[in-house]
C-alpha cells in the first residue's frame, strides 16, 4: 500500500492532533503520549466527525473471584470517542468498543528521523 | 487534545454525511432550551413576579438523568464544544436545522419535558401558558419551517383545554403535547377528556412524548441506577400510556383524535401490537367497547422514529417496519439536541426502503398528521412553466 507524506503532522506534540485530507479521505492524526495514531474521520454510527472527539483511557472492568465487579482505567489503551454519540473506538485497531462488528479504518503512521510523517493507506 | 491544525476539517461546523438529499425533511421532535424567567412577562400576577424571582428549580422533580447523571460522559460527547448552536432562540434553531438538513422542525421545550412530574398544578399551568406565549412571540416562524406544540398541563386538564382553545389558531402551532412520564392517572382515564375534546375541537393532533423514570423520577424507572439503565423508562412510559389509551377506549370515543407517540424507538410497537392482541383475545369481555384488536388501533397511531434501534442485520428493522406499517405510521424525529439524537442518515441508509417510502417517513407522513401552514418549505409547488412557447428539439 502506498505511503503519503502528511506535512501538517510534522512536529505534532503529545496531546495534539491534526485533521487532514489524504487522497480524498479525511483522517485524524493524534499524538498520544509521544506515539502517532491515524484514524478515519467518520464514525460508523451516523457518520459523525469522529476526529473532533477527544482521546480517553479505556475504561474496563472485570468480575473478581468473589463475583463482584471491579472497574479500571487503562490509560495505555487509548480510545477516541465520537463527539456526537460517544461511540468509542480503540485507536490501535479501530474496533468499536461496544460492538466489534463496527470498525473505523486506522492507518499505519511512521515518523522519519527528520520528523517527516507518512501514513500508509 | 488540542487542535493544532484543522484547516481541512470541513469548515466552521462538521457536516453530517451523506449530504442532504433533495426531499422534504420534517423533524417531528426537536427540543428548545427556553429560559423560564423570560416567560413571566406573558403571565398575570402573581405568577409574573413569582417566575421571574423563582429561587428553586422551576420544573423539579424533572428528569433525573439530565440533572444528576454524567450525561456527556466526561467529555466523550461534546457537541457544545464543536460550536453547534444552542437551540434557545430562533437563529439557533434555524442554524441547527441547516446543519442537520431539516426543512421543518417541531419544537418542544426542553425543560417542560419533565413538567408532568411536578405536583404544583398552578405552576404547571402557568409554565405551559408562558411557554406558548414565548414561542409564538419569539421563536416560531412557519415561513421558515419552525413550529411548536401547545404543552397540555396534565395536572389540570380543564386549564389545558382552555390553553388549547386560546392558542390553537396560531399558524405556528402544529399540535398539542402531553408527556407520558405523567405519574398520575394513565391517559385512558376520563380525567383527560377535556384535553382530548379540545384537540378534536381544534383539529390538532396530540403528541404523547416520553420521558425519564427513576432514580429521582416516578416509579416507571424506580431502582434503576445509571443513566443507561433508566433511559429505558422512555419505552415503559409509552407502553403504559398506550395500553391505557387503547383499553379504556379513547380511539373509539375520539376517532378523529390523531395520536403521535414520540421518543421510544420502533421495536416496542410490534411488541405492543401482539402482546395486547394476545391479552385481548382472552379478556375481550372486560373491554367490550373495543371494536377491533388492539393492533388495529395501534396502526392508526403515528410514531416518531427516534431513537432508531441499532441492529446487527438491517432485515430486523425491515420486519419491524412491515409489522407497524412504517411507511404510513412512522415520522422522522431527531430529538436534537439530546445525547441520543438521530440524523436523517439513520433512515436514508436503509436499503429496504423505496425512495417513495423514505420521502413519506422523512416528511410526507408528518405533513399528513401535523397541522402545518402551507407556506415556506411547505408552500405548494409552483405550477410548471407553460411549454406552449418552448421550442423542443431543433434543427
Amino acid at each position: 500500500m502506498p505511503a503519503y507524506i502528511v506535512p501538517e503532522a510534522k512536529g505534532l506534540q503529545p496531546g495534539q492532533k491534526v485533521v487532514v485530507s489524504v487522497q480524498g479521505r479525511e483522517i485524524g492524526i493524534f499524538n498520544v503520549g509521544g506515539r502517532l495514531h491515524a484514524i478515519r474521520n467518520v464514525c460508523a454510527d451516523q457518520s459523525g466527525p469522529l476526529c473532533q472527539g477527544d482521546i480517553f483511557g479505556r475504561i474496563d472492568a472485570e468480575v473478581t473471584p468473589d463475583r463482584q465487579l471491579r472497574e479500571m482505567l487503562l490509560n495505555d489503551r487509548p480510545v477516541i470517542a465520537c463527539p456526537w454519540h460517544a461511540w468509542e473506538y480503540d485507536l490501535e485497531t479501530g474496533e468499536c468498543l461496544w460492538n466489534p462488528r463496527y470498525r473505523v479504518r486506522v492507518y499505519a503512521v511512521e515518523v522519519a528521523p527528520d520528523g517527516t510523517v507518512t501514513v500508509t493507506m | 487534545m488540542s487542535d493544532r491544525n484543522t484547516q481541512n476539517a470541513g469548515g466552521d461546523l462538521p457536516q453530517p454525511q451523506p449530504s442532504k438529499p433533495a426531499r422534504l425533511i420534517v423533524d417531528t421532535d426537536a427540543h428548545y432550551y427556553e429560559n423560564p424567567r423570560a416567560f413571566g412577562q406573558y403571565l398575570d400576577e402573581p405568577w409574573r413576579t413569582r417566575l421571574e424571582r423563582w429561587t428553586g428549580l422551576y420544573y423539579a422533580p424533572i428528569a433525573a438523568a439530565s440533572r444528576t447523571h454524567d450525561v456527556h460522559l466526561g467529555g466523550r460527547m461534546k457537541r457544545k464544544e464543536l460550536g453547534l448552536p444552542v437551540t434557545d432562540c430562533r437563529d439557533g434553531v434555524l442554524e441547527i436545522m441547516d446543519y442537520l438538513g431539516v426543512d421543518v422542525t417541531v419544537l418542544l421545550p426542553g425543560m417542560l419535558l419533565g413538567i408532568a412530574e411536578i405536583t404544583d398544578k398552578r405552576r404547571a399551568v402557568n409554565l405551559c401558558h408562558g411557554f406558548i406565549e414565548h414561542m409564538l412571540n419569539e421563536t416560531v416562524d412557519p415561513a421558515r419551517g419552525v413550529y411548536t406544540l401547545i404543552v397540555a398541563s396534565t395536572q389540570s386538564p380543564p386549564d389545558a383545554a382552555d390553553l388549547i382553545d386560546r392558542y390553537a389558531a396560531h399558524e405556528g402551532v402544529c399540535g398539542v403535547a402531553m408527556m407520558t412520564d405523567a405519574p398520575f392517572l394513565p391517559f385512558g382515564d376520563n380525567y383527560y377528556v377535556p384535553i382530548y375534546e379540545a384537540c378534536v375541537r381544534n383539529k390538532l393532533p396530540l403528541v404523547l412524548h416520553s420521558g425519564y423514570g427513576g432514580p429521582e423520577g416516578h416509579e416507571s424507572g424506580y431502582g434503576l441506577q445509571t443513566y443507561v439503565e433508566n433511559h429505558i423508562a422512555f419505552v415503559f412510559n409509552n407502553m403504559r400510556q398506550m395500553t391505557s389509551i387503547i383499553f379504556q377506549g379513547i380511539p373509539e370515543r375520539f376517532p378523529e383524535l390523531k395520536l403521535i407517540f414520540q421518543e421510544a424507538g420502533v421495536f416496542y410497537v410490534p411488541l405492543m401490537m401482539f402482546r395486547l392482541d394476545s391479552e385481548y383475545s382472552m379478556r375481550r369481555s372486560e373491554v367490550p367497547w373495543l371494536k377491533k384488536p388492539p393492533s388495529e388501533y395501534i396502526k392508526s397511531f403515528y410514531f416518531g422514529s427516534q431513537p432508531l434501534e441499532r441492529v446487527p442485520q438491517e432485515r430486523y428493522l425491515k420486519y419491524i417496519f412491515e409489522m407497524m406499517d412504517a411507511e404510513r405510521t412512522l415520522l422522522f424525529a431527531t430529538d436534537w439536541p439530546h445525547s441520543d439524537f438521530d440524523a436523517p442518515v439513520v433512515l436514508e441508509r436503509l436499503s429496504f426502503l423505496s425512495e417513495a417510502a423514505k420521502a413519506r417517513i422523512l416528511g410526507g407522513n408528518a405533513c399528513q398528521v401535523l397541522r402545518f401552514a402551507p407556506k415556506g418549505p411547505l408552500a405548494p409547488a409552483e405550477p410548471a412553466p407553460s411549454m406552449a412557447n418552448t421550442v423542443v428539439g431543433g434543427d
